[in-house]
């Protein structure tokens, strides 16, 4: 196999949504390729087919026309390569933290006394090891999202489809667990595909940020994100925001998004 | 405002803590509450004795101003009996063996219980069974939506004689109970299944799950209060249904009692009936509302695993 084969390929994806008042293009000719490992941010207006993105990835949708490729292989349905993560954390009220972790495993048949184990690891590591017992509603809206995190992580997926995570979060919240979860994933080395309308989130967090334009959703812009003033290695989310380039990058971008408000 | 007196003070604090055990919102410990405190908590209770001694005595105002105007024959006591008649037909039911057509009282209340007790499984377990139907499959929805409407808004009891010719006089009865509350329980189970979270079903989609693990795994609990909404609401049906059925054909049970002793002019045994009536529906309703607490409260408390 190709050592630089991309983990995930999209080639001239074309969506168009179909009901009684006629048709919709949803997504017009997009090529983008996601190396294994790097973490790109996808930004663009709402409506712009930024969600349909994922669900192509994830393997809900098939395309109008274009092909979906994960490690040079057609997408044909849901795989269990991907993990999905909700602007609202979707956690079950009606199963405990511990319960919600294990629920995709339960579904894919995988071993469960394995995953068991693996749950404990994850919520541990996230900090929940005292709410293993609670219910979605015993916890703050920062743990419930950790939580669907460990959730999305039990499975092991090897590409992690963010869709607007945070966003459902308050500001304080939503910037300490942008910065935590950011931190989690690049060292964990996933390969992650986050969709937000926030442009500071998706600086600080990726490694490249796609811009859509707004509907029909074409690549209007890429930008390879780093931060070399801030010395050799990357900064956490939280502290990039603070560096020369953010600021730049922050102007562009939305310059980029502006243009097509106006228009 | 007054602070209270020292005496009530002390006979307050005893009182005070005991609603906040486990209560993660309670005063630091070790530290008295504040005076304040005592006072706002002695303010609730006082408001809970005093709604508690208000439902008492409208119950008592009413009992006490039927017998009243029956025994001073304001209103004729034939018509509408009185309570304190209440007491002694029930004893009497309880006595007699079936010597005359009255019966025993257990034997009526057995009966009833049988017909509420089935009808309202079976038309439970119906209306599982057809709202699954109906969710699982859309084109069956949208095919029989019209149909489930106005069979729904139909009177059900005009269908009582066709029961009786059809079932004949102990099965209609079941059929009638069950076609008063099957429909909306039917409808009310497939919307709760409809409106589940869609952005639930996505995740389960996404995790590569099946009709059946979508169903089971997230539409069936996250249903759960629909389910208790829908029990609540049969408890009234099915006993209209089961009432109603009697009282065309039954030969024993509460319904027929009541027609009975109208017919041979028996307030006693009609308001006995009625009351007996009235205590079934609010066991029945207070063991739905226990299993309600039951629930909510496991998912307040965590399983401290």
């Amino acid at each position: 196999m190709n050592a630089r084969m991309p983990k995930v390929e999209l080639r001239n994806i074309r969506q168009i949504y179909f009901s009684e008042e006629g048709e919709v293009e949803a997504i017009r000719d997009i090529t983008l390729s996601v190396q294994p490992g790097e973490f790109v941010g996808i930004v663009g207006q709402s409506g712009c087919g930024k969600s349909t993105l994922l669900s192509l990835v994830a393997g809900l949708l098939s395309p109008t026309s274009g092909e979906v490729l994960i490690d040079g292989r057609p997408v044909k349905g849901p795989t269990h390569e991907t993990g999905y993560m909700f602007q609202h954390d979707t956690l079950f009220e009606w199963r405990t933290i511990f319960d919600n972790v294990m629920l995709g495993p339960e579904i894919q048949g995988l071993d469960l006394s394995q995953c068991r184990t693996r749950a404990h690891t994850l919520l541990d590591r996230y900090g929940l090891s005292d709410f293993k017992g609670k219910f979605p509603q015993q916890l703050s809206g920062g743990m419930r999202q950790r939580a669907a995190l460990a959730r999305t992580m039990c499975t092991e997926p090897a590409i992690l489809l963010l869709d607007e995570p945070f966003s459902a979060l308050d500001y304080q919240t939503r910037l300490a667990m942008s910065d935590e979860i950011g931190m989690i994933l690049r060292r964990e080395k996933r390969t992650v595909i986050m969709v937000t309308h926030d442009i500071s989130e998706a600086i600080s967090m990726s490694d490249r940020v796609v811009v859509l334009s707004a509907r029909p959703g074409q690549i209007r812009s890429e930008h390879l994100i780093s931060f070399t003033s801030a010395g050799r290695e990357r900064p956490t989310p939280l502290a990039s925001r603070d560096t020369l380039e953010f600021g730049q990058y922050f102007q562009t971008i939305w310059q980029e998004l502006d243009v097509y408000v106006d228009r | 405002m007054s602070t209270g007196e020292t005496g009530k003070t002390a006979a307050g604090t005893k009182h005070a803590f005991a609603p906040l055990k486990g209560n993660s919102g309670a005063a630091l410990p070790g530290a008295a509450p504040s005076e304040k405190y005592l006072q706002y908590l002695r303010q609730r209770r006082l408001g809970r004795w005093g709604v508690r001694l208000s439902q008492l005595l409208l119950l008592a105002v009413f009992l006490i101003a039927w017998e009243v105007a029956a025994r001073s024959h304001f209103v004729n006591p034939m018509l509408t009996s009185y309570p304190s008649a209440i007491w002694p037909t029930f004893l009497d039911l309880l006595k007699s063996a079936d010597l005359n057509q009255q019966g025993n009282i257990v034997l009526h209340t057995r009966v009833t219980l049988m017909e509420v007790g089935f009808s309202f499984a079976a038309s439970m377990v119906l209306g599982l069974l057809v709202g699954a139907a109906l969710w699982w499959s859309s084109y069956l929805y949208r095919v029989l939506d019209p149909y489930l409407v106005v069979a729904n808004a139909m009177p059900k009891i005009a269908l009582v004689p066709i029961f009786y010719i059809w079932l004949g006089d102990s099965l209609s009865i079941y059929g009638i109970a069950i076609a008063v509350a099957g429909f909306i329980t039917t409808l009310m189970i497939y919307s709760g299944f409809r409106e589940t979270d869609s952005e639930k079903a996505k995740l389960m989609q996404a995790l590569g799950a099946r009709k059946w693990q979508i169903f089971s795994k997230l539409v069936l609990p996250a249903n759960l209060p629909v389910i208790i909404a829908a029990l609540k609401a049969n408890i009234g049906l099915v006993l209209v249904g089961v009432i109603v059925g009697e009282f065309q054909s039954a030969r024993a049970g509460l319904g027929y009692l009541i027609i009975y002793g109208s017919q041979i002019f028996q307030m006693n045994l009609v308001m006995t009936a009625i009351a007996i009536l009235a205590i079934i529906s609010t066991i029945m309703y207070g063991m739905v509302y226990y299993l309600e607490f039951a629930i909510a409260q496991r998912r307040r408390q965590g399983t401290g695993k």
